[in-house]
């Protein structure tokens, strides 16, 4: 990757780079398959992602998860319920494994929005004139002055909590990052030979932006956003568990902290699994976001 | 120096009011009427129109920002819906339990994350290497406020051996501050390793063990002090952090900080406080970024140079 | 040639293993070093020859780098073997080091002055300010004044730190100096300079240079024998006379005919063809064959012994073991013979 491609002026140049990019991802799959802990954390997460698709076949959502079962209150490990009931009755399993149905895709949507739009806001800062650049990254520098949870706080706070004021506070929350990732990145590459190249040939901005600028930038924008995908699910969380995030009786994993805190002096079990879903989601998402840094950028590796 | 110093104090301003205007706008967004909200039983129409007027909500949203920021640089953050007294008197009050806490998780997150590191770097890839970076990477994938809730169960109500949620004195401040400090730690951690990593490899460390030094004084006077500099950083982001993120935590304690206070004052719709909270945080995140920066200069004289350069 | 040995290596071996595959940087390794005397270790990029010297100290980065055989006697003791605090006893004391890049060689947050004192107070039995006192005197021995004691590594100029670099080497009068490349990095008026600085430090102080270079002019101004390194290995050695004024491996020949001349006037530079050996993939037999002139078939089948030609003069090549003979070169080759 470390090999710059400079087009000839003609339909070859179209051909190269595609090649340059199967084979790229090739060998990064190949360094990703090394790394074991990259392959730990992958295995985890499509163990995770794969219970959550198959969560309905798994425990009926209706009966299992939401309905309440007075007799069986509080029930600690056992075969019929292996993690334990919830101080409803509810099979804590079947709690958790529905509960990454919501978290994951939240998770996914929050950053997938704010890729994109921090991508764009990046991409025209980068790209457009110092003074537009000047602008917008006073403006993410502000965004940036403050932690992330406590403008999700804020956001929610104010907009009262529902799934939709959730998706757009976490998604805001994680703009700056990319914008100030992708800006970096097109500046770096906006100079270099190939776009001088492209604009030689006359391709427009629009098409220089999506031809060349933004694939080049995808390794350290995939990087974040699976490191991003890990916070998004801690702010989820911890949003659910002050109460402004995904409301009961739905299953998510902070609201299910929440909801067992008063009971962890008789029942453990209650508070120690949701969160231990939470962690290895989490662990999973670094491990393969650390894995992917290396395997994309082998020169960082140690 | 001090110019710099003052040309950095200088930039915090339109940073703070930037995020002042985005809090502001954020809250105004808040449905519901905050009159009636502040009038609770005592609700009368004149009452209203009065109140409406008294608060200035019948301005328009411009000049509410503007007097809200000239009333918040005199010290008056308005008065809160749920215990009608000043703001800042429900703040102050607060505040000195979270920076309690939050520099207690720090200095244990900053001495035991620079041992695990240096440890772990100096003795690469043997079994306490592979051991506390994977301590590690447990700590940086845990929900504080889970591991706050693990160690209740276990050492307040399994063992005894601390409170769980009572406020007094030092044992209280135990339980907290580790659950707070642990994510820190874990960062501290590996930035400490990666850093000192990339410092054994200098050729001046092969100067000071062609000079004779004995092995620990090697790591630690020649290494880890040229490692240093990435190792503050993260350390004053997470001081940052702790002391304006810790939201949760403090509720999982019932530690009386600020961050209970922001969740007791999301649940009783008091906006005057929440707003003032989430603007004091962000000033307080970014104050401390500020100071983080500063304090490089003592740890590397050519960064001081530079500094000394800027002031002619 | 009665005074004992100082320093005698014998039959090293050093080795970088990293995942897939093993580089053989020293490869039974010969050579020893009488007290007072200086020998420059000559060779290209990659010949092994920094390897070779961090050895002695055992500084060679481990992991990757590994010392898998060999004797490194100094003054009778087997460093190789040596304890942990001898070592520590040695390093600075007995033997020091310059380094070739004075630009990172020294410590960016400390004073210089600093610097060296920590090495006199380390092996001094004396006090800080003795120490630092002593450090001021050696700043003003390599020709810095005093007054620049407090002054940090970014203020010096790359000569200035190289000068420190050796006023740190010599703070404890060292028995031996090794100097690995110590000019390189330095502009060619500078280059002058320490030279000059090392040689009139050395007969001041008496002690014996293990001089790292791979420049031939260099050799000739300061060193009183020189070894050819090759792969890994010494080639050839002897007194400076013998060896530049007859040379006798066909690589030491290609080394000094690729040095223009100011007699006569050339078009082309005479590189010797080829490129070093990959130190992975040594070749079979004499590592130099496949660059040889005179290569011949029983080159790459036999591993040249060291035959002493003359004098001290010690050649590692098949020729002068007469396993072959080139017409060519013989009459270059039967100088005393």
């Amino acid at each position: 990757m470390n090999t710059t491609i400079i087009p000839s002026k003609n339909q070859r140049s179209e051909i190269i780079p595609e090649k340059k990019k199967k084979s790229q991802l090739v060998s990064i799959w190949k360094r990703l398959r090394k790394n074991k802990l990259a392959v730990a954390g992958l295995v985890i997460l499509t163990f995770i992602i794969l219970s959550a698709a198959f969560a309905n076949a798994l425990f009926d959502y209706n009966t299992v998860v939401i309905q309440q079962n007075a007799a069986d209150r509080l029930q600690p490990p056992s075969a019929k319920h292996w993690l334990g009931t919830d101080e409803l009755g509810r099979d804590i399993l079947a709690r958790i494994v529905h509960g990454a149905r919501v978290s994951i895709p939240i998770a996914f949507t929050t950053i997938l929005i704010a890729t994109i739009v921090g991508g764009l806001i990046g991409a025209i800062s980068g790209y457009g004139s110092k003074r537009v650049d000047n602008i917008i990254m006073r403006i993410m520098d502000i965004f940036l002055a403050i932690p992330g949870i406590l403008l999700s706080i804020a956001i929610v706070a104010a907009l009262g909590p529902s799934l939709r004021n959730l998706l757009i506070a976490i998604s805001i929350a994680n703009i700056p990052p990319f914008a100030r990732i992708v800006r970096a990145s097109v500046l770096s590459i906006r100079n270099e030979e190939f776009i001088e190249a492209a604009r030689a040939i006359g391709a427009n901005d629009l098409r220089i932006i999506f031809k060349h600028i933004i694939p080049n930038s995808m390794a350290p924008v995939i990087v974040q956003a699976t490191l991003c995908i890990a916070g998004s699910i801690l702010e989820i969380a911890a949003l659910s568990f002050i109460g402004l995030g995904i409301q009961p009786p739905a299953p998510e994993w902070g609201a299910m902290l929440s909801g067992g805190r008063q009971y962890i002096r008789y029942a453990w079990w209650i508070c120690a699994f949701p969160g231990i879903a939470i962690m290895l989601t989490i662990l999973s998402l670094n491990l393969l976001g650390d894995g992917l840094r290396d395997a994309l950028d082998p020169k960082l590796k140690n | 120096m001090h110019k710099f110093i003052l040309r950095r104090l200088a930039m915090l301003i339109p940073v703070l009011l930037g995020v002042s205007f985005i809090v502001f706008s954020i809250m105004d967004l808040t449905p519901g009427d905050p009159v009636e909200m502040y009038l609770g039983d005592n609700y009368t129409p004149e009452a209203h129109a009065e109140m409406t007027k008294e608060l200035g909500l019948d301005k328009p949203f411009i000049v509410r920002y503007l007097s809200y920021i000239g009333n918040a640089v005199q010290g008056d953050f308005g008065i809160s819906y749920s215990t009608k007294q000043p703001v800042l008197d429900e703040i102050l009050a607060r505040f000195p339990n979270t920076l309690v806490l939050a520099i207690a998780a720090l200095i244990f997150a900053i001495v035991v994350g620079i041992i695990l590191g240096t440890i772990s770097a100096a003795k690469q890839n043997s079994i306490f290497d592979s051991m506390s970076t994977f301590t590690a990477l447990i700590g940086v994938s845990m929900p504080n406020f889970w591991f706050g809730l693990m160690l209740i169960i276990i050492f307040a109500a399994g063992l005894g051996w601390f409170p769980s949620s009572e406020f007094s004195g030092v044992k209280s401040l135990v339980l907290p501050a580790i659950a707070l400090g642990t994510n820190s730690l874990a960062i501290i951690t590996r930035m400490t390793r990666s850093s000192l990593l990339e410092t054994i490899r200098q050729d001046y460390v092969r100067t000071a063990r062609a000079k004779g030094l004995k092995e620990y004084k090697v790591i630690i006077k020649h290494a880890l002090r040229n490692a240093m500099i990435p190792i503050i950083t993260i350390s004053g982001l997470q001081f940052g952090f702790l002391i304006s993120g810790a939201v949760v935590i403090e509720t999982v304690f019932s530690w009386p900080g600020i961050g209970r206070l922001l969740v007791e004052a999301i649940q009783l719709k008091d906006t005057p406080i929440v707003l003032s909270l989430v603007l004091i945080k962000a000033g307080m995140f970014t104050v401390i970024n500020l100071g983080t920066d500063i304090m490089y200069a003592f740890f590397d004289p050519r960064i001081r140079a530079q500094y000394k350069a800027k002031r002619v | 040639m009665n005074r004992s040995k100082l320093l005698e290596i014998k039959d090293l071996t050093v080795e970088y293993r990293t995942d897939d595959e093993i580089v053989y940087a020293v490869n039974s390794l010969n050579l020893s070093l009488h007290s007072g005397e200086s020998l420059g270790l000559v060779g290209e990029t990659g010949a092994g020859k920094s390897t070779t010297a961090l050895s002695i100290l055992q500084l060679v980065a481990d992991p990757p780098g590994k010392i898998t055989s060999g004797e490194i006697l100094f003054e009778g003791d087997d460093l190789l073997k040596a304890k942990r605090d001898f070592l520590r006893h040695i390093r600075g004391n007995k033997i020091s080091m310059i380094f070739q890049d004075p630009m990172t060689s020294l410590n960016p947050v400390y004073s210089v002055g600093d610097q060296i004192a920590e090495v006199i107070y380390l092996h001094e039995k004396c006090s800080k300010a003795e120490a630092q006192q002593k450090a001021a005197d050696m700043l003003e021995m390599v020709g810095i004044p005093k007054d620049r004691y407090d002054e940090f590594p970014h203020q010096f100029s790359g000569g200035m730190k190289q000068r420190v670099v050796i006023a740190m080497s010599i703070a404890c009068s060292p028995k031996l100096i090794l100097a690995d490349e110590p000019t390189t990095a330095l502009d060619v008026t500078i280059q002058a300079q320490v030279l000059e600085l090392m040689n009139d430090l050395k007969v001041k102080l008496n002690t014996s240079l293990l001089l790292i270079t791979h420049d031939l002019g260099v050799v000739a101004q300061v060193c009183d024998r020189v070894a050819i390194m090759y792969a890994g290995e010494i080639v050839e050695t002897g007194t400076v006379e013998e060896v530049f004024e007859h040379p006798k491996h066909p690589y030491t020949i290609g080394l000094f005919r690729s040095i223009p001349t100011l007699d006569e006037k050339v078009d082309r530079l005479k590189p010797i063809t080829g490129q070093m050996p990959d130190p992975t993939n040594l070749p079979s037999g004499c590592k130099f064959h496949p660059r040889c002139p005179h290569m011949n078939e029983v080159c790459t089948k036999m591993k040249p012994a060291m035959t002493n030609v003359a004098g001290t003069h010690i050649v590692k090549c098949l020729i002068h073991e007469g396993k072959l003979d080139p017409t060519e070169i013989m009459e270059e080759v039967n100088y005393v013979r």
